[in-house]
C-alpha cells in the first residue's frame, strides 16, 4: 500500500507506470498513468487511466482524456467533457420540495 | 413578463398552465390555460380547451375557448368550440363552428 | 428570436409530454417526458420531474429523471440532479452536483463493469485500457443496425451513439460486446502475396 506524502507536495503516478493495488494519502494525487485499484486522498486528478474507487476530502477532478471507471467521492466533483466516465457520483444536496426533497436522497 | 413560446416543431400532450403569456406556433394537444394572453399562431394546432385573458388566434383550436377578455379570429384561423369572452372579433377568413357566449 | 426555439418560462408548468424538433429553454416545471431533437437548456430556476433527452443538453437547474444526450450533456454551476447521464461527452462543472451514474466517452461503450459485482471488478490480469483518443474506429457490427437514422455521427464514439437507442429507464443495460477489434486487421487470404507483388 502506497503512502502519499502527508505534506504540500503532489504524488504524481506517472505516464509511463502502472500500479495495482491501493493509492491512499494525504496530499493531492494526480494519476497520469494507469492505477487499478481504490484511491484515496485529499484531491484528485485524473488525467490517465483509473478503474477503482475514488475517494478525496476535497477535489476530484478528472480531465479531458481520462479514462475511469469506478465511483467518486468528494467534496466537489468535476468531469471535463473530454473524459471517458463509466461511475457513480453521490453529491450530497436536496432538490427542491416539488422534486421529491430529501426523498431524493440514496436512491 | 417574457412570454412562453411553444415552437414550431414541439408538440405538447398533456396541460400546460402559465401565469405569463402563451404563445403557441406548434402543436398542443389537453389542456392549455394562462393568466395572460393566449396567442394560436398561424399553422399552430391546438386540440384543447383554452383558458386566458386576451386570446389571438391565427392558427387551429378544436376545444372550448374561455376568456376573461377579448377573442380576436384572424384571417386563416380556424376554431371548432364554444367562445366565452367579454368581446369577440371574427376577422374575414376565419372560420368557426360554435356558440359564443358574452354573458350579455 | 430563433424560428424553432422554445421556451418555458418560468411560471408555466406542463404535465404530460414535450416532444418533437427545435431547441428548448426550460425555465418553469415539467413533469413527464421531454424528448427533442434539439438542445435543451435546463435554467437554474427550472424544476424538472421528467426524463430529459436532447441533442446537447445543458443543466443549470433542478431535475429528478435521467438526462441523455446524443451529442453532450453538461452539469453547470447550480446544477441539481438525481439520475443517470448518458452521452458520447459528459461535463460536470463545479457546483455541478449529481447523484447517479455516468456513462460517457468509450468507457460508456466498454464492458458493463458497472453492473458487475465490486469484487469482480478488479480482473486477475492487468486489463488493457486503451486512452480514449487511442481507439481505433471499431469494425462494422449488427449492433450498428440499431442507431436511429438521424443520429449520423462518424467519429470515435459511434458504438457509443448507438447505445443510446436503449430505452432511457435502464441506461445501465450494455449488450454483451465481443472481445475488441485487434488494432492489426488479419490479412486476407493472398493480400501477402499481391503486396509482394506490388513491391517488386
Amino acid at each position: 500500500m502506497a503512502r502519499g506524502d502527508s505534506s504540500t507536495e503532489d504524488t504524481v503516478i506517472g505516464k509511463a507506470t502502472r500500479v495495482r493495488g491501493r493509492l491512499s494519502g494525504d496530499g493531492h494525487l494526480v494519476v497520469d498513468g494507469s492505477v487499478e485499484g481504490d484511491v484515496e486522498a485529499s484531491a484528485v486528478t485524473v488525467r490517465g487511466e483509473l478503474q477503482g474507487d475514488v475517494r478525496a476530502r476535497g477535489v476530484v477532478h478528472l480531465e479531458a482524456g481520462a479514462v475511469v471507471r469506478g465511483d467518486l467521492h468528494g467534496e466537489s466533483v468535476a468531469i471535463d467533457e473530454g473524459a471517458s466516465f463509466d461511475g457513480h457520483l453521490d453529491a450530497d444536496f436536496e432538490l427542491p420540495a416539488e422534486l421529491g426533497g430529501a426523498q431524493g436522497k440514496r436512491r | 413578463m417574457a412570454s412562453t413560446v411553444i415552437g414550431a416543431g414541439i408538440t405538447i400532450e398533456g396541460e400546460v398552465t402559465s401565469d405569463e403569456d402563451v404563445v403557441v406556433h406548434g402543436t398542443v394537444r389537453g389542456k392549455l390555460s394562462a393568466k395572460d394572453g393566449v396567442t394560436v399562431e398561424h399553422g399552430a394546432v391546438v386540440e384543447a380547451d383554452v383558458a386566458g385573458g386576451p386570446v389571438h388566434v391565427a392558427g387551429q383550436i378544436t376545444g372550448n375557448i374561455t376568456s376573461s377578455d377579448r377573442v380576436d379570429l384572424q384571417n386563416g384561423a380556424k376554431v371548432v368550440g364554444n367562445v366565452k369572452a367579454t368581446r369577440i372579433t371574427i376577422a374575414d377568413g376565419a372560420q368557426f363552428k360554435g356558440n359564443v357566449d358574452m354573458d350579455v | 428570436m430563433a424560428s424553432a426555439g422554445s421556451r418555458i418560462g418560468p411560471s408555466t408548468v406542463i404535465r404530460g409530454s414535450i416532444r418533437g424538433a427545435g431547441n428548448i429553454e426550460l425555465e418553469g416545471r415539467v413533469e413527464g417526458t421531454i424528448d427533442v431533437d434539439g438542445d435543451v437548456i435546463v435554467g437554474g430556476n427550472a424544476r424538472i420531474k421528467s426524463p430529459v433527452s436532447g441533442g446537447r443538453v445543458v443543466v443549470r437547474g433542478a431535475v429528478a429523471g435521467n438526462v441523455r444526450g446524443r451529442e453532450a450533456v453538461v452539469l453547470e454551476d447550480g446544477a441539481r440532479v438525481v439520475g443517470d447521464l448518458v452521452a458520447p461527452q459528459i461535463g460536470i462543472r463545479p457546483g455541478g452536483l449529481l447523484r447517479g451514474h455516468v456513462s460517457s466517452g468509450d468507457a460508456f461503450s466498454a464492458s458493463s463493469a458497472a453492473t458487475t459485482p465490486r469484487a469482480a471488478r478488479l480482473p486477475a490480469k492487468p486489463v488493457a485500457v486503451t486512452r480514449a483518443k487511442e481507439v481505433p474506429p471499431p469494425p462494422p457490427t449488427p449492433r450498428k443496425n440499431e442507431a436511429p437514422a438521424r443520429t449520423q455521427r462518424a467519429t470515435v464514439a459511434s458504438t457509443a451513439t448507438s447505445k443510446l437507442v436503449q430505452p432511457v429507464a435502464s441506461p445501465l443495460t450494455k449488450p454483451a460486446r465481443s472481445a475488441p477489434a485487434p488494432i492489426m486487421p488479419t490479412l486476407q487470404k493472398g493480400a501477402k502475396a499481391a503486396l509482394k507483388k506490388k513491391a517488386r
